[in-house]
């Protein structure tokens, strides 16, 4: 049911990787991990992740866009048939999150929930970028089609979010000023803002988004040596690479993969987004304490970092891919659930802090083999 | 009957022979397991006497009571210092004994009743921190310039007159760093790159000039507090002052305070895991609902409740009588007081105001009520000197707020609570889930796993928190590390984004009930008496 050409645009933009089909990378699983047992466990986990979404939507439980997202694209990387009628509910769902321009990320039911609390009176529902790039690619992953004024509704209101920086983020409910919003969310948020004109705008070519991109890319080149997460680092890195791939070479390629290499595990095991000694406390403006604290590597972390030193790779630098690291992560971040993702801990506090699998992580397990082994002399690195 | 009536015993020579004198304890607080242990050598004596002291060290010799009673007191005791109390200790050192907090009524207590376990015998110093930024205005300099010709006067010879105050201020900075102690220089090394050092740095020489002013203020000011909440100084006990470098921690503005009181047990350092054992086993025991207590393969109880927990006391309160002619039972508001208007059905009825709720006839004191009035002292969202003021003078807002990071202090809350109240007032308004900067990282990597971000709210980011996956996931997170909060769910309220502090849960409960709960607190620790009038036993007031 979905186009083929489409798919392997939205797994190349998103995820850095040439996928063909299901089939061939279950060979490339068998033939880098030994085994299709990733593959197989991760086909499982989010099969029953998106039976359980539309399920919680068949319940009017609202669920969010980003999970259904990554939900259906496991279907299409895994080859497992989506039933029709969670196709239907799952497009009628996300169609009703859309607003103004944009999308919300989960039903208003969400909110609703908290009838007389803080937490609804002072969270009105608004669309976000990252949202609303979900929901937009999630429709067309279900051959929902846009009419040209769906289209420039949706461009329009994306540039009306672009910041006088060049940064893209909706600042009506988070007002945070910039400078003090956490750096992955306005890196990622302006890559997926990027992204989302860049897509939009191959049908409206008589638009001039030029500008806009042109900004997103200036923005990133500027904050790129303040960034201290991989997250960070890597989105923008995508967005210079999104809209001006020659000037990657500008970043300085010995800083940015020193930059990696401080964020190796020291257990050979992936690599973290963070290093503790980067932990600020703002109470204090200055570094914490960290000797309590608990660090790990995760599945996105190495997925980004390993992306970056590939992309890295195009200006030239020799770049030897960790893949034993890679190998040990998939062992270790494999859960009983069938999903992958590391536990993200705080201190002593027995339960880890947010879900241990995702939907996301599973499926960066998903593509790690297309992206450890992707040659980029042979031209993968080009859209 | 007394409220001050023991509902079970400690037998201290039991555990010390049951553990073969080696008393460990673990400890779950502010999300890191405090661990420790200490060999002790011990010899019990006639009169149901105890020596006890480190092994090795028979220099630190205590006598003891063998067998300690557990009163209501010593169950706030107890969570007055699960909330207040220094717990840490590090492999190879003992750990010290400390209590954090300023109230004296508070501190008074919490002394008093170190010296019933450790006898009377220790001294106590009462340690009282400060930001010299709480010094650096137009208000505070006219008091100390008042001060220091106080002291000037009484002949202190270590105190600046005006005239070479007026030369102090005027030196460089570099000359007057290079005459200060090395431990005040290596200090403001270490911070030199704070930005909010930097910031206040032009008040450096300022606070070196005026610092033993500063320090005879707050000396001055803590001997006034303690003598007014009625507990002055022990001549046995000393004050210590410490005033802080601008800038360093606490106040980030001129005239703030972040003032912190301590009161710190002289020399008991090596007793640290004896108190730590007991402490933790009486909690323990009371979350769990156990009425005995024993050591790992014994099988006799060392601390031995007479009843269980959750039901059992020996102290039953008259209600109606309490809240109609309690001695201090109202809160004092607009010129006079204020009592609740109580009607007597199957349950008593108050009023206030619009107000409306029902309470027990009859409150038996259970041992878990009594552990959750220490916690609430301790951690409760209430200013605690409106806890021992409010029938006394206005203190503005009052409501019920408690905060908790462990799931045994929030599921002790939520259950006396229900022996409290009855009907909704029972449960929380509203709870809500706080998480301080230093563990954005973690917050926000839950965004990066989940393919989502965490978005901020103001100018300063801090505020209810949007980004709803991973509002939704902490709030998970929530419920699995504090399972009592799974009955009210659906009560979550938000999550916030905060300065300081590890990620923590605050429920509030709705207006009400706070004069009826505080006064009850407040009684049993300072004023018992006014409790026992209203026994059950004794057929009304007297």
């Amino acid at each position: 049911m979905m186009d083929k050409p489409f798919i392997q645009s939205l797994v190349f933009s998103r995820f850095d990787v040439t996928f063909t089909s299901s089939e061939e990378l279950l060979d490339v699983h068998k033939s880098y991990f030994g085994d299709a047992q990733c593959f197989e466990n991760a086909r499982t986990y989010l099969t029953n992740r998106l039976d359980f979404l539309a399920k919680q939507i068949r319940r009017n439980e609202p669920v969010f866009s980003s999970n259904l997202f990554h939900a259906v694209l496991g279907s299409v990387l895994t080859g497992e048939p989506m039933r029709k009628e969670n196709a239907k509910i799952i497009s009628e769902y996300v169609l009703g999150l859309r607003d103004q321009g944009g999308f919300l990320c989960i039903s208003r039911d969400y909110v609703n929930q908290f009838p007389k609390l803080r937490f609804a009176r002072n969270n009105p529902m608004v669309p976000e970028v990252y949202s609303s790039y979900y929901s937009f690619f999630l429709l067309k992953m279900l051959d929902i089609s846009f009419s040209r004024s769906d289209l420039e509704n949706i461009i329009s209101w994306v540039i009306a979010h672009q910041k006088n920086s060049g940064a893209i983020f909706n600042s009506i409910y988070s007002n945070t000023p910039e400078d003090r919003r956490f750096e992955a969310e306005v890196a990622s948020q302006t890559y997926f803002g990027a992204n989302l004109i860049l897509s939009i705008f191959r049908d409206l070519p008589e638009f001039d988004l030029n500008n806009c991109l042109v900004r997103a890319k200036n923005w990133a080149l500027k904050k790129w040596l303040s960034l201290r997460t991989v997250a960070g680092r890597y989105f923008a890195l995508k967005t210079i690479y999104l809209v001006a791939p020659d000037q990657v070479t500008t970043l300085g390629t010995a800083e940015a993969i020193g930059f990696l290499e401080d964020r190796v595990s020291p257990e050979g095991v992936g690599y973290y987004d963070y290093r503790l000694a980067d932990k600020i406390d703002e109470f204090m403006s200055s570094s914490s304490s960290t000797e309590l604290d608990k660090i790990s590597s995760h599945v996105f972390s190495t997925y980004y970092a390993i992306s970056m030193l590939q992309t890295l790779s195009f200006c030239g630098v020799s770049v030897n891919v960790p893949h034993e690291r890679i190998k040990q992560l998939a062992k270790i971040a494999a859960n009983p659930d069938c999903g992958f993702g590391m536990k993200v801990m705080v201190k002593d506090f027995r339960e880890p802090f947010g879900p241990i699998s995702t939907e996301l992580e599973t499926v960066l397990i998903l593509l790690f083999p297309l992206l450890a082994q992707k040659n980029i002399a042979k031209g993968e690195g080009k859209q | 009957m007394s409220v001050e009536n023991p509902f079970g015993q400690m037998d201290l020579l039991r555990l010390l022979e049951d553990s073969d004198g080696l008393i460990s304890f673990k400890l779950y607080d502010s999300g890191t397991f405090r661990t420790g242990a200490t060999k002790y050598s011990f010899e019990s004596q006639e009169s149901d006497r105890l020596r006890i002291w480190p092994m090795g060290n028979p220099g630190k010799e205590l006598t003891l009571s063998r067998f300690v009673p557990l009163r209501p007191h010593t169950v706030v005791f107890v969570g007055l210092y699960i909330g207040d109390g220094a717990k840490a200790s590090r492999p190879g050192s003992s750990g010290i004994i400390s209590f954090s907090q300023r109230e004296p009524h508070l501190t008074s207590f919490v002394r008093e009743h170190f010296i019933q376990l450790f006898g009377d015998t220790l001294t106590f110093t009462h340690r009282v921190n400060e930001d010299s930024l709480f010094f650096m205005t137009d208000e505070m300099r006219q008091k100390l310039t008042v001060l220091r010709q106080e002291l000037l006067k009484s002949g202190r010879k270590d105190i600046l007159s005006d005239e070479e105050l007026r030369k102090y201020l005027n030196r460089d900075l570099e000359s007057v760093i290079q005459e200060q102690p090395s431990a005040t220089k290596i200090a403001l090394e270490k911070h030199s790159k704070k930005a909010l050092l930097q910031k206040h740095r032009k008040y450096l020489v300022e606070f070196f000039a005026n610092r033993t002013v500063m320090n005879e203020y707050l000396r001055k000011l803590k001997l006034q507090e303690l003598a007014a909440s009625g507990n002055p100084l022990s001549p046995k006990d000393r004050i210590a002052v410490n005033v802080r470098l601008p800038g360093v921690k606490g106040a980030r503005e001129e005239g703030k305070s972040s003032r912190s009181d301590e009161l710190d047990v002289d020399g008991l350092a090596n007793f640290h895991a004896l108190l730590l054992r007991i402490i933790s086993d009486i909690q323990s025991s009371i979350e769990s609902n156990s009425q005995l207590i024993s050591v790992p393969g014994s099988d006799t109880p060392w601390l031995t409740w007479n009843g269980k927990p959750h039901e059992y006391g020996v102290f039953s309160l008259s209600t109606l009588d309490y809240l109609r002619f309690g001695d201090k039972c109202f809160r004092f508001s607009r010129g006079s007081p204020r009592r609740y208007k109580c009607s007597e059905k199957e349950t008593i009825v108050l009023e206030m105001g619009k107000l409306a709720l029902k309470v027990p006839k009859t409150l038996t004191f259970t041992p878990l009520l009594s552990l959750f009035f220490g916690l609430y002292l301790a951690e409760g969202q209430t200013p605690k000197s409106k806890i021992f003021k409010f029938a006394e003078e206005p203190v503005g807002s009052l409501s019920i707020g408690f905060t908790a990071s462990e799931a045994d202090s929030m599921s002790i809350c939520l259950k006396a609570m229900k022996q409290l109240l009855i009907g909704n007032e029972a449960i929380p308004d509203y709870w809500r889930v706080k998480v301080g900067s230093k563990y954005f990282a973690e917050t926000v990597t839950i965004g990066n796993k989940l393919g989502t971000v965490a978005l901020r709210r103001g100018e300063k980011g801090q505020g209810t928190a949007s980004g709803f996956e991973i509002v939704q996931s902490i709030k998970e997170w929530t419920t699995a590390s504090l399972p009592s909060l799974q009955k009210i769910d659906s009560k979550f309220d938000h999550l916030e984004y905060t300065g300081a502090g590890i990620p923590r849960v605050d429920v509030f409960y709705s207006k009400g009930p706070e004069v009826y709960v505080f006064s009850l607190m407040r009684d049993l620790v300072s004023y018992p008496r006014n409790l026992d009038r209203f026994s059950t036993r004794r057929g009304g007031p007297k």
